[in-house]
């Protein structure tokens, strides 16, 4: 067992008998990247927010069954992953990406003004590509990632990565001039 | 040209790779355009790629996970497993053995006596005090552990609150 499985066993194991200085480092890490995956998903906070509760209630009950040879990160992604596409398909959200920029009442603030609209147009950006392909360059750019923990938590292999993000990025790079001035 | 682009961002190059880009930036405007496009996306990806918990929900999420915790109590591990639920297996098996020792040495019950006595040792005074003590001393570190779980729970609520 590695020091990391070691690590995660550890949380897992105290987790289990209520330690709260468990509970805090749980949804600091992994319910922060659980968020993460489901807001990459659904692209709406509300959403993304009730989903991730969903997510960790479901790897609460299924915790004393967590086998600990495999990560806890990849686990969490999985389940986050399936139940925020399950969430998708229940809501039946709309994947058109010029209907819901039209659509979406954005209130930017005076403050941050360009970051906001940056972090909107990226999303607007990720949302062309495939749900699996919006997955890989998401978990690539969080914490910046390198290609071997997106392919610990995601299971592909290192070649399939690399092309997957390479073609994603290249779909994003078509559509950039709709939402960046700088790429006309 | 745009894969290689992709490739030098990444720093996947080879150290000739590195070098035609470097020489293209240099000579090529086309190139150069690209490459910085590319480099944009790049950095706007990185810079709105850390997602932060709203505090609301964050405190939510507390809550949610310590209140599962504590209402399932999900399958403790041995090393969880505190002396509270230890302690009782060896108490309850000592009050069993001297109430058993008290009976057979009280009675003088014929049939009890040839059948099973035999094979119980000679049972005294001295016998009985040291069950007795041992006894005294697991319910006193069985009362010590449940006052001390008690403390340690009351902290927790605590912090609970805190959050």
């Amino acid at each position: 067992m590695s020091f990391h499985q070691n690590k995660e066993y550890e949380i897992v194991n105290r987790l289990l008998s209520g330690d709260q200085r468990a509970i805090s480092i749980f949804v600091d890490e992994y319910g922060t990247f659980i968020y993460h995956v489901c807001n990459k998903i659904l692209s709406h906070q509300d959403e993304a927010q009730e989903a991730t509760q969903d997510a960790i209630m479901k790897i609460l009950h299924a915790l004393s069954n967590f086998d600990t040879k495999g990560s806890l990160k990849a686990w969490c992604y999985t389940i986050a992953y399936r139940t925020a596409i399950d969430y998708k398909r229940k809501i039946k959200y709309t994947t058109d990406i010029d209907q819901a920029t039209h659509l979406h009442t954005y209130q930017y603030t005076d403050e941050n003004l360009q970051d906001d609209e940056t972090k909107y147009n990226i999303q607007a950006l990720l949302n062309h590509l495939h749900d699996e392909d919006k997955m890989i360059v998401s978990l690539y750019y969080l914490e910046e990632m390198n290609i071997k923990e997106v392919c610990k938590i995601t299971g592909l292999t290192e070649s399939n990565i690399k092309i997957k993000l390479y073609r994603a990025r290249k779909e994003m790079a078509l559509h950039a001039s709709k939402y960046f001035d700088q790429y006309k | 040209m745009e894969e290689l682009i992709w490739k030098y961002i990444d720093g996947d190059c080879t150290r000739e790779e590195t070098l035609e880009v470097e020489r293209l930036l240099k000579t090529d405007e086309t190139f150069k355009n690209d490459y910085e496009q590319c480099f944009t996306m790049h950095q706007q990806l990185i810079a709105t790629s850390k997602v932060d918990l709203s505090l609301d929900f964050h405190k939510a999420l507390t809550l949610q996970v310590a209140d599962f915790v504590q209402s399932q109590k999900i399958k403790p591990t041995f090393k969880a497993l505190s002396f509270t639920q230890i302690l009782p297996i060896p108490a309850v098996a000592m009050i069993v053995s001297v109430t058993i020792a008290s009976i057979v040495v009280l009675s003088k019950n014929q049939v009890f006596e040839s059948n099973y006595l035999q094979y119980i040792p000679e049972i005294g005074d001295t016998y009985i005090t040291y069950a007795t003590w041992s006894m005294a001393g697991f319910l006193l570190l069985y009362f010590a552990d449940v006052l001390l779980s008690q403390m340690r729970l009351n902290k927790t609520n605590k912090g609970m609150m805190m959050v």
